[in-house]
């Protein structure tokens, strides 16, 4: 009786928590090159109360107990039943793309498929689809924070001209190539995580591996807009809402059958 | 909950900030050299509610984590350079540059500002001005007995004089600015820019350098505001400003559910 109280409290938080993640991927909805994070729900482990696969013969608790060998795995415990403590919530980054929208401004960058561009803050490595670029006062190539772009040579400084960039991240400047963009995707994208400034970063001694130019897909003059779906989130969130009542529901029945137990059962008249 | 509801507030915000600029492009929908701006979000701060790689009191290890968003905010404001529509007026002091740079006008405290307005006038003292009567840099004085001003391509500005057919004299030569960055200039309103230190030092050049773009004379430039562009946006502002409100209005409902628990 207790524990479904535990588990309508342990449901109510998820839902919660799952109502923060959502309130975050609506209120960056036009957040250019935004990832959504996914709520997942997982189950907390039950309470580890195993119980013996059978009951010993009497050979072998004679064994057991007088410390002698007894048959491998005879007396292997098996999990109780799983009674879990109700949902844990935990949250990955969705990186599937977002509407590319034409913007005509020669230094939005956009990445269509899995590549990320990379940027440089302080010492680390940070990754984006945030293509908002601009140049800083140096004429060095930098994002909206005003972290530098990383191509193949390090940060890449342009002199004053028209700027291309070709489909393989081929940065020219009135026709003469400087540098190639570095683009990157993720061998494992479950180890991604969001460090905010729309920059992802992954787990120190991880590293990304750098796409082929061909595999590259970078479009000029286009931004990806945010990949959070309203209409997914919206639904989401009334899910949210009514798995919470329902926990509340739950919470309030226990606490009633609880009361009853306690106060009447024991009544005699 | 709580924070559901900031974050949400914050997306607000954003979007309110977000109509903020496409009134204020709309509005200059007609301005001369007017050059659209954009706003930039960026998402805040996580926070991690689950650390991954912890271990849970069973001695069994998180395999992923559990990480919270705080919301939006805004990462800049971004001004876009594309030309605007070049429009023949006729007028013979209206100079539109095709091109990257930048007229240079001298303020009345001696300080350079920079513009794509070309509309020029004539004071009474016969110099080239803005419409807000700053001078044109370098100086240009129309002599008395001018009867016909003309602008060549490569920014030398010549007159007729009463009398003296056919043989033009030079009074002047434009100079147009540019910058390593031009959108990290500093919008100073009345069509005017500075310099920044995100835009670099103006680099100077005479029209018709490669980078500098050519002058042309009896246009001007309109702003680069694409109207329907401006509308979409505003249309999406306002459902993205809306889907916050539903947010808010989400965790409000759940905090009032938590209230019926004790009844």
């Amino acid at each position: 009786m207790l524990r479904s109280l535990q588990v309508s409290k342990t449901g109510m938080l998820a839902q919660e928590a799952r109502l923060e993640v959502i309130a975050n991927n609506l209120a960056n909805a036009a957040t250019t090159g935004f990832k959504r994070l996914i709520a997942s729900y997982e189950e907390l482990p039950a309470p580890t109360t195993a119980v013996p696969a059978r009951s010993p013969t009497p050979a072998e608790a004679l064994a057991a107990a007088t410390g002698g060998a007894t048959p491998a795995g005879a007396l292997a415990r098996r999990p109780a039943p799983r009674r879990s403590d109700g949902p844990a919530l935990l949250t990955r980054v969705d990186l599937r793309q977002g509407a590319l929208e034409q913007t005509g401004n020669p230094l939005d960058l956009a990445v269509s498929g899995d590549g990320f561009f990379v940027v440089r803050v302080g010492s680390a490595e940070r990754y984006t689809r945030a293509g908002t670029f601009r140049l800083d006062a140096q004429g060095t190539l930098v994002d909206a924070q005003g972290h530098p772009l990383v191509g193949g040579g390090g940060p890449i400084q342009l002199a004053p001209g028209s700027v291309a960039i070709a489909s393989d991240g081929t940065v020219s400047v009135n026709g003469a190539a400087v540098d190639r963009l570095r683009v990157v995707r993720f061998p494992d994208p479950t180890h991604v995580r969001p460090v905010g400034d729309s920059l992802l970063a992954l787990p120190d001694g991880e590293a990304p591996q750098d796409l082929p130019p061909a595999q590259a897909q970078v479009a000029q003059g286009f931004l990806e807009r945010s990949n959070a779906n309203p209409v997914h989130e919206l639904i989401s969130l009334i899910m949210a809402q009514r798995v919470f009542e329902a926990g509340q529901r739950l919470l309030v029945t226990t606490d009633d059958s609880l009361s009853r137990a306690i106060n009447q059962v024991g009544r005699v008249r | 909950m709580l924070r559901a509801m900031s974050t949400a507030a914050s997306g607000m915000r954003a979007q309110q900030t977000r109509i903020d600029t496409i009134a204020n492009n709309l509005a200059n929908a007609n301005t001369a050299g007017f050059k659209a701006s954009r706003v930039e979000f960026q998402d805040l701060l996580y926070e991690d509610v689950l650390p991954a790689g912890g271990t849970r009191a069973d001695g069994s290890v998180e395999p992923v984590r559990m990480e919270v968003g705080h919301g939006v905010r805004l990462a800049a404001s971004t001004r876009s350079l594309g030309e605007g529509t070049v429009e023949q007026t006729g007028n013979p002091t209206d100079f539109a540059i095709e091109g990257d740079g930048f007229f240079q006008i001298r303020m009345p405290d001696g300080s350079i500002a920079y513009s794509r307005d070309g509309s020029f006038k004539v004071d009474a003292d016969r110099n080239l001005v803005t419409s807000a009567g700053y001078r044109l840099e370098p100086a240009m004085t129309i002599p008395q007995d001018a009867v016909e001003v003309s602008l060549a391509r490569d920014g030398t500005v010549s007159v007729l004089l009463a009398g003296q057919n056919d043989t033009p004299q030079a009074i002047g030569q434009l100079e147009l600015a540019r910058f390593a960055n031009p959108a990290g200039m500093r919008q100073e309103g009345g069509n005017l820019m500075r310099s920044s230190a995100n835009s670099g030092p103006p680099l100077l050049g005479q029209p018709g350098t490669v980078g500098y773009g050519e002058t042309t004379q009896g246009f001007l430039e309109r702003s680069n505001v694409q109207v329907v562009v401006e509308l979409v946006d505003m249309i999406t502002a306002q459902r993205a400003y809306e889907l916050n409100s539903k947010a808010i209005q989400v965790a409000d409902e759940m905090l009032s559910t938590v209230n019926g628990i004790r009844r």
